[in-house]
């Protein structure tokens, strides 16, 4: 049904292309040419590594071709996972293709959380801040306006800081935005001797 | 609320300048007069050994911690309560802070009514707590003017003993000791025995 294959010659240069078939044989590899490709990715470079070393790609490419039935969801996984790893593609048939994709959606999300986790921490650390200063700020303005006398300074000065948090938060969130994205931040040319004292 | 002349003080101490600004607003919005620190050294510094107060501590700050700050004034001469500010106020943490007498423990986002709630227990606490600091260091300050022998005597004294044991243990005429013990009453100011072991253990609750 499914095949997977190393990654061509652009990718992996000096190693021949060399199909692999599993399942039942129906998914030849000029079918699965035929047929959509599914590149896999999102999978860090420090766990393909770490895979690398204790399992190797004939490894992989046996596990392959001793499983007749990859209908088995869990295997499944773990296949593309390790085909992933290695820097193989996984060719399919077209009915397969969904469920490969989906797969892969399922291993990119993965990768995501296990990111996301200390991201996640330090972003709620960094929102705290400034959304707990505005809570109080804002606070501390109604209590003042409770008074028959308020003073007006003082509540300029809150609204001015609450605005100035709100930028605040608002950049957090620009900055995470801008992390997954491989060119999403931007590049600007440093003065060094600004930057020596920010 | 306030204890003696002085108006209490609320410290804020908190290591981020526009929270800091901002959690002092609120009290100072409710009538209490607030001083601000940027850090736990700075403040513990600063602090003047007397006066009635709170301190608004962040838990996790750099340098000094809220927790380590709270250590440096529980064993100071001015210990005064801290209700905690924390980003994300987790079990071991706030068991530790209790510990080690923490006020109270609010996430920075707490209610409002909470945080001045906290702040005015802390405040009554410190009165009561201070009041009670003053009347032992007044007892203590009573014990201060004996001299040597009449420590010795006052000693004795406390622990029962007889007159005629006394004279016999210190190796002085009974008469010499009587004219201590009378130097005793009349400089710390009691009438009886009785009420000279009352004030000695207020002065000093736990033996020394």
């Amino acid at each position: 049904m499914a095949t997977l294959v190393e990654a061509p010659a652009e990718d992996r240069p000096g190693v021949e292309c060399r199909p692999v078939l599993f399942g039942s044989g129906k998914g030849s590899t000029e079918e699965g040419r035929e047929n959509t490709a599914v590149r896999p990715g999102m999978v860090s470079r420090r766990r393909r590594l770490s895979i690398q070393s204790s399992r190797s790609c004939d490894d992989v490419l046996r596990a392959a071709r001793l499983t007749d039935d990859l209908r088995e969801r869990d295997q499944q996984m773990t296949l593309a996972a390790d085909a992933a790893d290695l820097g193989l593609w996984v060719w399919t048939t077209s009915q397969d293709a969904a469920e490969m994709l989906r797969l892969h959606a399922d291993l990119a999300h993965a990768a995501r959380v296990s990111t996301m986790t200390p991201l996640a921490s330090s972003l709620a650390h960094e929102l705290n801040q400034p959304l707990g200063a505005i809570l109080r700020n804002a606070e501390a303005a109604l209590l003042l306006l409770q008074s028959s006398a308020p003073d007006l300074e003082e509540i300029r000065a809150i609204l001015a800081d609450i605005c100035k948090d709100d930028h605040r938060a608002g950049e957090v969130i620009d900055h995470m935005r801008a992390l997954p994205k491989r060119r999403g931040l931007e590049r600007v040319e440093l003065d060094r001797w600004a930057a020596r004292h920010d | 609320m306030t204890n003696g002349s002085s108006q209490p003080t609320v410290f804020v101490v908190d290591d981020d300048p526009s929270f800091r600004r901002a959690v002092s607003r609120l009290p100072r919005a409710a009538g209490h007069q607030v001083r601000v620190f940027s850090s736990g050294s700075a403040f513990v510094e600063s602090l003047p050994a007397k006066g009635p107060g709170c301190v608004i501590a962040d838990l996790q700050m750099p340098g000094l911690s809220g927790l380590d700050l709270q250590a440096a004034l529980a064993g100071g001469d001015n210990p005064l309560p801290v209700p905690f500010l924390t980003g994300h106020g987790d079990i071991p943490t706030s068991v530790h802070a209790i510990r080690l007498g923490a006020e109270d423990f609010l996430t920075k986002r707490a209610p409002w009514e909470a945080l001045l709630d906290a702040v005015n227990r802390a405040l009554a606490r410190d009165a009561r707590e201070g009041a009670e600091r003053t009347r032992v260091q007044e007892a203590r300050g009573r014990f201060d003017a004996l001299t040597g022998r009449e420590r010795e005597v006052l000693e004795h004294v406390l622990r029962g003993q007889l007159n005629k044991q006394i004279a016999a243990d210190l190796g002085i005429h009974e008469r010499t000791l009587r004219l201590h013990r009378t130097a005793i009453t009349t400089k710390v100011g009691v009438q009886s025995v009785d009420e000279l072991t009352q004030l000695w253990m207020e002065a000093f609750p736990k033996g020394q």
